[in-house]
Formats: structure tokens, C-alpha cells, sequence
């Protein structure tokens, strides 16, 4: 993993490239972002229709592992509308 | 004459009580007076300046001291030269484990409103081959607390967006001795533009 070091008290930079892993941090995209922000509206309008249908919210977490969460607050969305007409 | 709130060297202000680093109230030059000249200028001081010379996958701030300087200032402007979007995120003394934070959004995209929370110390939403922009403040709050604000505005033109972020470490730290700029690939690209400002001391 290539960094740099900036030493804040001498000044020195330094560029350096290490052994260390990647960390990979959670996904900022702006599809998913879009795609968080629908399901947050959808839910949003459901409770506000027929309040406590759904008790989750996708805020949390919702981005970290995005897709996962994504795809169960999506079946949540989906699960509370079929289960409402149902 | 005694002017309240004046910056202007001689001419005081209300009187108050010293700051602990020994500057006085209402003065912008410190040891100034009538005749004299000013030993030093208060204010913030630039304590890095970094200009990015190829891209990287983080930055690394060290050799600080929270507890002295009390409040840092970093503004970031970040270049991307990744066709795709990442996340800045900004750790603390080398604590590098995104659940060990928390960070609160709102974003603001045309007359769209996005707010959420997320466990990871967000910094900042870097828009593929674009660019992100970004003042924060970071402390240690009385309690213990690493916390940073930031104010961002990331894309161009007509499509620019405002994004904050509020950070809080779920544990108290001892001080702030390092900060670590960090996206999950090389997405700091070369000629992004970092400065660290701290408060000057005596």
C-alpha cells in the first residue's frame, strides 16, 4: 500500500510503500448512495402511511457492506408492502 | 480609549483572563503596545503542507499532540484519478478498525437530502476521476473523545453537492498523536493539496 508520511513537527515527508493489506473501507458510491436514499424515502412514506409497518431503518449501518445491507432493507421494503396488501 | 472586541495591537480590549497559551484577549499581536513591536501573531499556524507527488492510498499525519494544540484544521483538496468512487476516511493513533467509529451524514444534492449514519470515520465521498473538497475540524473533547466535523463539497458545476460529516471514536483516546487519511485504493492522486493547521503557541 503506497502512503505518505508527513512528519508534523520536522516538516519531512516521506513516500513510502508498504507490505500492510488494503484496508477496504465501506463503499462510498454514488449509485448506492442513491439507491440508500429511495429505500430511506420509500420507508419513510410507508410509515408515514401506516406507521410502525416498518420498525428497521436503513439509515444504520446501511452503508457499511452496502450491498448487504441494501439488499436486506430492499427485502424489508419489499416483505412490509407484500405483507401489507397481502 | 478602550475598544471591546478590537484586534487592533495597543489598544486592548475588555481584560478577561489569559489564554493558557499567553496571548491576550481582544490582541492579535502578542507583546504589542503603544511603540512596540509584536513578538508574535496569534492565530493559526500551517503545520503541514503537503502537495501530493504521486498517487496513494493514504496520509499519514504524525508527530502531533492534541492534548497541546487542542484543535486541529485540515483542508484537503482531493484529486482522484480512479474512474471509480471511494471513501476517505480519517483514523486516529494508528486505530484503524472502521467499528471503532461512528459517523453521522448529510448530504445535500440539489433538492436531495440524504442524512445516515455509518460505522466508519467518513471524511469525505471521493466522486470517480473527480474531485472533493474538505475543511475539518478534529479534537479530543473534554471527555476523551476523537472528533471531527468536516464541511465538503464534491463534483463540478451544476452538479456540485454539499456533504458534512460528524465523527465520534466509541472509546475515549489519551491524546491525538497521529491521524490517517486513508481510501480503500490509490485514490489520493497526485497534486492533491493537504494542510494541517494548529492553533500558534507562545
Amino acid at each position: 500500500m503506497k502512503g505518505i508520511i508527513a512528519n508534523c513537527q520536522t516538516g519531512k515527508v516521506e513516500l513510502i510503500e508498504d507490505s500492510l493489506p488494503q484496508l477496504v473501507l465501506a463503499p462510498w458510491t454514488e449509485p448506492e448512495r442513491l439507491d440508500i436514499l429511495q429505500a430511506n424515502q420509500a420507508i419513510q412514506k410507508i410509515n408515514e402511511q401506516f406507521p410502525g409497518t416498518i420498525t428497521a431503518s436503513p439509515g444504520s449501518g446501511a452503508l457499511a457492506g452496502a450491498k448487504i445491507a441494501k439488499t436486506s432493507t430492499l427485502t424489508r421494503i419489499k416483505s412490509a408492502i407484500t405483507g401489507f396488501f397481502q | 480609549m478602550a475598544v471591546k472586541n478590537s484586534f487592533i495591537p495597543g489598544l486592548g480590549g475588555s481584560g478577561g483572563l489569559p489564554f493558557t497559551n499567553g496571548w491576550t484577549l481582544d490582541k492579535l499581536l502578542k507583546g504589542a503596545g503603544a511603540g512596540l513591536d509584536p513578538i508574535e501573531i496569534s492565530g493559526w499556524q500551517v503545520i503541514t503542507e503537503l502537495v501530493v507527488p504521486s498517487d496513494v492510498s493514504y496520509v499519514d499525519l504524525n508527530s502531533l499532540d492534541g492534548n497541546t494544540d487542542k484543535f486541529y484544521l485540515i483542508f484537503a483538496a482531493i484529486r482522484n484519478p480512479i474512474a471509480s468512487d471511494y471513501t476517505l476516511a480519517c483514523f486516529v493513533n494508528g486505530d484503524y478498525t472502521e467499528a471503532n467509529y461512528y459517523s453521522q451524514v448529510i448530504d445535500a444534492d440539489g433538492a436531495t437530502l440524504l442524512a445516515a449514519r455509518l460505522n466508519s470515520p467518513c471524511f469525505g465521498g471521493i466522486p470517480a476521476s473527480g474531485q472533493l473538497v474538505v475543511m475539518a475540524y478534529v479534537t479530543r473533547d473534554p471527555a476523551g473523545y476523537y472528533r471531527f466535523y468536516t464541511f465538503s463539497s464534491r463534483r463540478v458545476g451544476s452538479a456540485v453537492v454539499i456533504q458534512n460529516w460528524a465523527c465520534c471514536k466509541t472509546a475515549t483516546i489519551a491524546n491525538i498523536t497521529v491521524l490517517r487519511l486513508l481510501c480503500g485504493a490509490a485514490a489520493i492522486g497526485q497534486n492533491s493539496v493537504i494542510l494541517l493547521c494548529k492553533p500558534r503557541t507562545a
